[in-house]
């Protein structure tokens, strides 16, 4: 056997990962073995003391969320909801772990359901997603089988169950609150922050909903421990991180990396640099909900807080990467057209104006590059407005493309 | 094929299972849509009113209350596949199977598929857009036995 790269802890090398016997040759359920001697409180303090922040965009600190849910949870009754949900364009990592090492995403939902004492899970996973759905289904009843999943699992007085719900094909339903709601068997409209889900979240239970590579690092954090787990990444972004490359590079696709390594690092190491002849121009970081950096910023390291100082985000992790060939005007309307067809109409501020941001692009774009250059800031100015006034997230969301290109890449446009 | 009961009641009577039971009984429907009759029986099972169910139904682009064709093909149009040529790739298809009797063509956002941009899903099979053949062959093979009969 091959030893497997040191920095690869959620990846794991092996070709049939979904089968149980595979995965248990891999080593699965041994972290979770480990929690079922420990007591909650050493449990959350590991989760603590890691640092680990969530990976399903905002960064969170997982532990804290852990905590807060075990508080609130005086009613003996809470639930552990991952999200599968994954809709951010450029963003493919979550269904890559699903399809290839399901049993991981459940010895997550294992570790986190013991720390917070819920004795039902649900996985909210995309309806598009066939492959996941069916590996996981076929882990969740093999483990049952095999009582890694039920009734007083290992002989112990820990019981769970795991359930898959599909979601039928709205972005904004990846937004936990709405997430919920869907989850409820209701329209995905959002609920109003507070009370957060760790309070009040499922049929207003204290909920933990953490994204599907937020749990894959729970097993690895019970086995080694929180500073094994801090011997990678930064101070205050422990760990690794699962990016997704797409676009002008040579070679696509989801790769494990330190946080901390420079973007250029990842983008030309894994990633292979641009394609013969071609040269990379600018990237978008986070998916459409993200953020454009020029070439001269690739020297960032990735990790939640020094791209924040630079205005820039790591959102789910996704690195769209842009060459020559790119037109700037032609995405700026893909993602002002993403928002404007996910806007769930509920507020008037996000859904007239994400209608409106889009026509007003659409309409300059018949005008020359020097307009388009001055309508930008019009359009930001906009968005700032909606942001300010809209309900939820996703209307906050179109302000973050648009600025980081009128401030960083604005010559570039066409 | 199963009906609509024999769904319905593999899941408990609890509103939290009403997509998993919209999703599996358009699934087996020959028309590929929620029918008002099977609407009506979820309805019932959940002792809610049918406006509601047909409302939540309504707000998921996943589910149709109207007759669909066998297969949906879908065309990414999200950022990666457009940047790739999803529109050529879309016009391509559409001069084969816009007026297929057996095939819905639909644009769609990112199927999480970006790598091999631009991507196409045949109901819940991934294709890349650079694999055109395979999919056209793959498409060939899940009509042939509908037409042959
Ligand atoms: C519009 C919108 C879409 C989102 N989609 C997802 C998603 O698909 N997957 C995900 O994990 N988080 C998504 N999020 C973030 C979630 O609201 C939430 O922060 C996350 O599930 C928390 O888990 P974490 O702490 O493990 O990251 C989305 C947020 C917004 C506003
Ligand atoms: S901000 Fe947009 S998505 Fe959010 S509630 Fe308002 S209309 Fe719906
Ligand atoms: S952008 Fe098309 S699959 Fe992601």
């Amino acid at each position: 056997m091959k030893t497997p790269d040191a920095k690869r802890r959620i990846l794991r090398s092996g070709k049939t990962l979904w089968n149980l016997a595979d995965a248990l040759k891999a080593g699965s359920y041994q972290a979770f073995e480990k929690a079922l001697g420990k007591d909650t409180q050493e449990i959350l303090e590991e989760i603590f003391l890691s640092g680990l922040r969530g990976r399903g965009g905002a960064g969170f600190p997982t532990g804290t969320k852990t905590k807060a849910v075990h508080t609130s949870n005086t009613h003996g009754c809470s639930y552990v909801v991952c999200n599968a949900d994954e809709g951010e364009p450029g963003t493919f990592k979550d269904r890559i772990l699903m399809e290839e090492d399901p049993h991981l995403l459940l010895e997550g939902l294992l570790i986190a359901s013991l720390a917070v004492r819920a004795s039902h899970a649900y996985i909210y996973i995309r309806g598009e997603y066939g492959r996941s759905i069916e590996r996981l289904q076929t882990a969740i009843d093999e483990a049952r089988k095999a009582s890694w999943l039920g009734e007083g699992i290992r002989g112990s007085s820990f019981s769970l169950d795991i359930e898959i719900m599909r979601g039928a094909g709205s972005y904004l339903c990846g937004e936990e609150l709405t997430l919920l709601e869907s989850l409820e068997g209701k329209r995905g409209y959002p609920r109003i922050k507070p009370p957060f889900p760790a309070e009040k979240g499922l049929w207003g239970k204290p909920t933990l909903v953490n994204n599907v590579e937020t749990l894959a690092n729970l097993p690895y954090i019970m086995m080694h421990g929180a500073a094994a787990y801090r011997s990678l990444g930064t101070e205050a972004s422990p760990g690794t991180k699962l990016v997704c490359i797409s676009g002008d590079v040579k070679n696509p696709g989801v790769y494990e990396v330190e946080m901390g390594t420079p973007l250029k690092d990842i983008i030309h190491g894994p990633g292979g640099g641009s394609r013969e002849g071609d040269e990379i121009c600018f990237v978008l970081l986070g998916g459409a909900a993200g953020t454009f950096a020029s070439v001269s910023q690739l020297g960032i390291p990735l990790c939640y807080d020094a791209l924040r100082k630079e205005g820039l985000s790591l959102g789910s992790g996704a690195i769209m990467v842009f060459g020559k060939n790119a037109s700037l005007k032609d995405i700026l309307q893909n993602i002002l057209g993403f928002f404007k067809h996910e806007s769930c109409g509920k507020c008037v501020p996000c859904r007239t104006g994400t209608y409106h941001l889009m026509q007003s692009w659409i309409g300059g774009c018949t005008n020359n590059q020097g307009e388009r250059k001055k309508l930008l800031p019009q359009l930001v100015a906009e968005a700032r407005n909606i942001a300010q006034t809209c309900l939820c997230p996703l209307g906050q969301s179109p302000v973050m493309p648009l600025e980081s290109a009128m401030k960083n890449i604005i010559e570039l446009m066409d | 094929m199963e009906n609509t009961d024999e769904i319905i009641r593999k899941y408990p009577p609890a509103r939290e299972y009403l997509l998993s039971m919209l999703h599996e009984l358009q699934d087996a429907d020959p028309g590929k849509y929620l029918t008002e009759a099977s609407l009506t029986r979820v309805a019932e099972y959940l002792q809610l009113n049918k406006a509601v169910i047909k409302g939540v139904a309504d707000y998921y682009s996943m589910l149709s209350q109207r007759p669909r064709k066998k297969l949906l093909l879908q065309v990414c149009g999200s950022l990666m596949c457009h940047h790739a040529g999803s529109a050529e790739l879309y016009t391509r298809l559409r001069s084969r199977y816009g007026h297929h009797p057996l095939i819905s063509l639909a644009h769609c956002e990112c199927l999480g598929q970006c790598q091999q941009a631009p991507a196409v899903q045949l109901d819940q099979e991934a294709f890349s857009g650079a694999d055109i053949v395979e999919l056209i062959r793959s498409i060939d093979k899940k009509t042939a036995s509908d037409e042959n009969s």
